[in-house]
């Protein structure tokens, strides 16, 4: 992983009761300028723990002078959303990630359709700048529960306009949403894993490409039961908490894997296995390299049982 | 480091090209073992590098600056589509620019200097002579397109690839010193497609994973590589275009003539990734050696020999050194005395 | 279709593999382009598809443009159909084209040269890779990229030849532009010149 930026919180803005944005300024050298879709990985220190938590960049890829996001604060949290909402204050410092993005628009699309689904509408914040600066043909569709979930809609209808598409408590008939678009229109999902294998499942059915279905899940690690990983190379032993994930675990402990989205999908924190079983909850390795026991994505993943062997 | 005098025959024609001492000393010797095999030789390029080295810094420039930059301009002039931009890659050239002059400047500012106000940008080139005022993403405010505009004043080649699809496009770029490859024909590429007539390579899945590795750099994790081949005179633009200007040179070796006309060709490939457009910058800065300055270097001499010696057939014909590979192990042998395994 | 080669497989890595798919692909629109010789082609390939539920249109490419084939199968009676030269496909293909939705395909049969010129037509207008099926005829003729004078000449069915644009003679080889719809063409006696191989026709 390479060398952590170090920031300030500048500004802290309550968006909703569960909502909360924060704005980051540069605290040594200047922040990188970003690509729409970019996200970062935010390190933070707090009660003997440390958690690293990823979050879409949500500001103007144009203006690097801050980089803004947005956190919601989630029920079952492993204390990362908790620990933003309650402990941070502005002029607080802490270390990000360079931005990374895998979740990229594809520039020779002629249309773009991107479909949020609760805070799952924060890369679209910073898309909206990029495809307004390229004069692109776009629409947005934004689906929440209620104003809570849903607060950045007052925002974005004046960004938008009538290229906005509120469902407050409903869902679209993705069916028709997705019917008769020109050609060489691309999808975008955001949101719930529910929401983009029904977008995924409709344009299928449509006859769309899957190349033209791009999709960001927001799969933050479960907690589990807890384990001990062994390192087969030093003979060590790390004891994996149930609300801690292995790769924080073996982090902790002092291994730097690389890593970049901490939820399952880049494929960059793969890890070899020794011996144990492994409860796979990754959307990045394929069916083969799951049942062949021999590799983890210890991001989000865990021991079926009580110790996993690594070879590390 | 001072810079050798512009001189148009040193590429070409006269061949008047030279290595100081300096230059050789600090040349990318791109052989750790005696049998040389593709592997995913990439490492990240940490910086600062070695001082003094070629990975001291993100872009290296050394001597020959004016000279590469004044074949530059020759060739260009000979064959314009020798730079090439798709509209689709607009952002990604100013990346490049961007990119390009902050290096420069930042690293070399004897030579160089760049400011910015907003967007407001201020660059200095004192060795061509060049003072630009522009505004940073308006063509309007630049002479040429920014890419032209930067690529003419860069020492080595390079490709700009766009990324879509978990794959890499050679989209744009300015290639003019390729060793044996048409960016013209190229252009549109996908990885593989491109390095098709790579033997070999393919069949060790060299390819999937290399394309893997490229596609997941970060911004500010830049990686780079060394690849090889050889040239005869110290001719940069050795093209499929020029081929019928150069390839009679491949009969022209002796023993002779070994020393002054054989030269070993390195490229140091860089990779970075660029900002805004999220394109891949695919660095290719090539460096000449002739044999007898390489031979200055005892170990290098061996070690060559050595390699040359055991290189499969299929990678002799495809580098074009069948004619003469023999003619320069033999007089490459003189350096290497000790008891060689068998092949 | 992505017609990428496999790792095994002896050839170039850039050369394409067509491999016809067992079922035509499933589209709410088809837009056939055909040069006449290879119109059967299409027809076989898009046999089990019913005429009268998914619309298809069909356009005809000649070196002029000729009246549609006699004796089309009762199917296609009412398909609507347009001849046009090579002059003008690109426009008739565009406005066919910018009439449709997402959900169309497109299928092309022909020399491998139109396929990639048909293509990249395709692409231009916002198509993928995987919603253009291609069906090559069985023509081993080349298209050949002089990467000298940038001359394209076709049809070449042999290596070396000459090129029809600055008269070197090229060796044609199997490194190929999906862009271009053409191998790419290298002075063959650079090196020694007047030194040329035998002649080798193209069997693939």
């Amino acid at each position: 992983m390479s060398d952590l930026i170090p920031v300030r919180v500048a500004e802290i803005e309550q968006i909703s009761s569960i909502i909360k944005q924060f704005t980051f300024v540069a605290d040594e050298k200047p922040l990188p300028p970003f690509s729409a879709g970019s996200h970062v990985v935010v390190q933070m220190e707090g009660e003997g723990k440390r958690f690293r938590n990823a979050y879409s960049l949500i500001s103007n890829p144009a203006d690097s002078s801050h980089y803004r996001i947005a956190v919601r604060l989630q029920e079952r949290s492993r204390g990362g959303s908790q620990f933003m909402h309650g402990e941070f204050r502005p002029g607080d410092r802490l270390f990000i990630s360079p931005p990374a993005n895998m979740f990229l628009p594809d520039w020779q699309a002629r249309h773009h359709i991107l479909i949020a689904g609760g805070i799952g509408i924060t890369p679209f914040l910073s898309y909206g700048y990029e495809l307004e600066q390229r004069q692109a043909s776009f629409e947005v569709h934004y689906v929440y529960r209620n104003a809570e979930t849903g607060a950045f809609r007052e925002a974005l209808t004046e960004r938008f306009g009538n290229r906005l598409y509120c469902y407050s408590g409903e869902r679209p008939d993705f069916y028709t949403l997705l019917g008769h678009q020109p050609l060489g229109t691309h999808v975008y999902v955001c949101g719930p894993e529910a929401m983009i294998q029904d977008v995924k499942a409709t344009a299928s059915a449509l006859g769309w490409s899957p190349q033209r279905v791009h999709y960001e899940a927001f799969t933050a690690p479960q907690p589990g039961k807890p384990f001990v990983a062994r390192l087969s190379r030093s003979q060590q032993d790390v004891a994996v908490a149930g609300d801690t994930p292995l790769l924080d675990a073996l982090e902790a402990h002092g291994l730097e894997i690389p890593n970049m989205c901490r939820g399952g999908v880049c494929g960059q924190c793969k890890t070899s296995v020794v011996d144990g079983d492994i409860e796979h909850r990754d959307a990045f390795l394929d069916d083969q390299e799951k049942a062949s026991q021999r590799c983890i994505m210890p991001c989000v993943s865990r021991s079926a049982s009580d110790y996993l062997v690594l070879d590390l | 480091m001072q810079l050798a005098p512009r001189d148009t025959q040193a590429f070409r024609g006269q061949f008047t090209y030279r290595n100081s001492p300096e230059a050789v000393r600090r040349f990318p010797f791109p052989f750790p073992e005696d049998d040389y095999m593709y592997s995913v030789n990439t490492e990240p390029h940490t910086l600062p590098g070695p001082k003094g080295s070629v990975y001291e810094h993100m872009l290296d420039i050394d001597e020959h600056y004016l000279c590469e930059t004044a074949e530059r301009a020759m060739v260009l002039e000979e064959d314009p589509a020798r730079c090439l931009a798709m509209p689709h890659m607009e952002q990604a050239c100013w990346d490049l620019l961007e990119f390009v002059m902050t290096h420069y400047a930042q690293d070399y500012p004897e030579h160089f200097s760049f400011t910015q106000q907003g967007d407001q940008c201020e660059w200095i080139n004192r060795p061509l002579g060049i003072h630009q005022t522009f505004v940073m993403g308006d063509a309007s405010t630049l002479p040429m397109p920014p890419m032209e505009f930067i690529g003419r004043q860069m020492q080595g080649d390079f490709a700009l690839l766009d990324q879509r699809d978990a794959d890499l496009f050679m989209d744009a770029g300015v290639i003019t010193s390729p060793a044996d490859w048409s960016l013209a024909f190229d252009a549109g590429m996908s990885f593989k497609q491109w390095h098709g007539p790579v033997p070999l390579a393919h069949e060790m899945g060299i390819f999937d994973r290399v394309l893997k590795y490229l596609c997941a750099i970060q911004v500010g994790s830049p990686i780079r590589r060394l690849n090889w081949t050889m040239t005869i005179h110290p001719r940069m633009d050795s093209s499929p275009e020029t081929y019928h200007q150069w390839g009679a040179d491949r009969t022209t070796i002796t023993p002779e003539n070994v020393g002054r006309d054989v030269f070993l060709r390195v490229e140091l490939q860089t990779l970075v990734r660029m900002p805004r457009s999220h394109a891949l910058f695919f660095g290719i800065r090539t460096y000449l050696i002739s044999m007898d300055d390489l031979t200055t270097n005892k170990a290098w001499a061996k070690r060559l020999h050595r390699v040359l010696a055991n290189l499969p057939e299929a990678l002799v014909d495809y580098k074009g050194m069948t004619r003469y590979r023999d003619t320069v192990v033999e007089w490459l042998s003189e350096y290497d005395h000790e008891l060689q395994p068998q092949t | 279709m992505q017609h990428n080669a496999l790792p095994d497989d002896d050839r170039i890595k850039s050369r394409p593999i067509y491999v016809t798919p067992e079922h035509p692909a499933t589209a709410n629109y088809y837009v056939c382009v055909a040069e006449p010789d290879a119109v059967n082609l299409i027809m076989k390939h898009v046999a089990p598809i019913d005429k009268h539920r998914t619309p298809f249109h069909f356009i005809i490419c000649a070196d002029r443009a000729d009246a549609p084939p006699a004796g089309l199968p009762s199917e296609w009676q009412n398909v609507p159909l347009q001849c046009c030269d090579r002059d003008a496909l690109s426009t008739t293909l565009a406005t066919q084209l910018e009439t449709l939705t997402q959900g169309c395909h497109v299928i092309v049969a022909g020399s491998e040269a139109f396929l990639w010129d048909v293509h990249t037509l395709a692409l231009a207008h916002g198509l993928l890779d995987a919603e253009i099926t291609l069906l090559p005829s069985a023509d081993n003729a080349r298209r050949v990229f002089c990467t000298h004078c940038r001359f394209m000449s076709e049809p070449v069915t042999a290596s070396p030849t000459r090129c029809q644009g600055c008269g070197l003679t090229l060796e044609v080889r199997d490194h190929f532009s999906r862009r271009l719809g053409a191998y790419m063409g290298v002075r063959i006696d650079a090196e020694v010149p007047g030194e040329v191989p035998r002649e080798e026709v193209f069997d693939s």
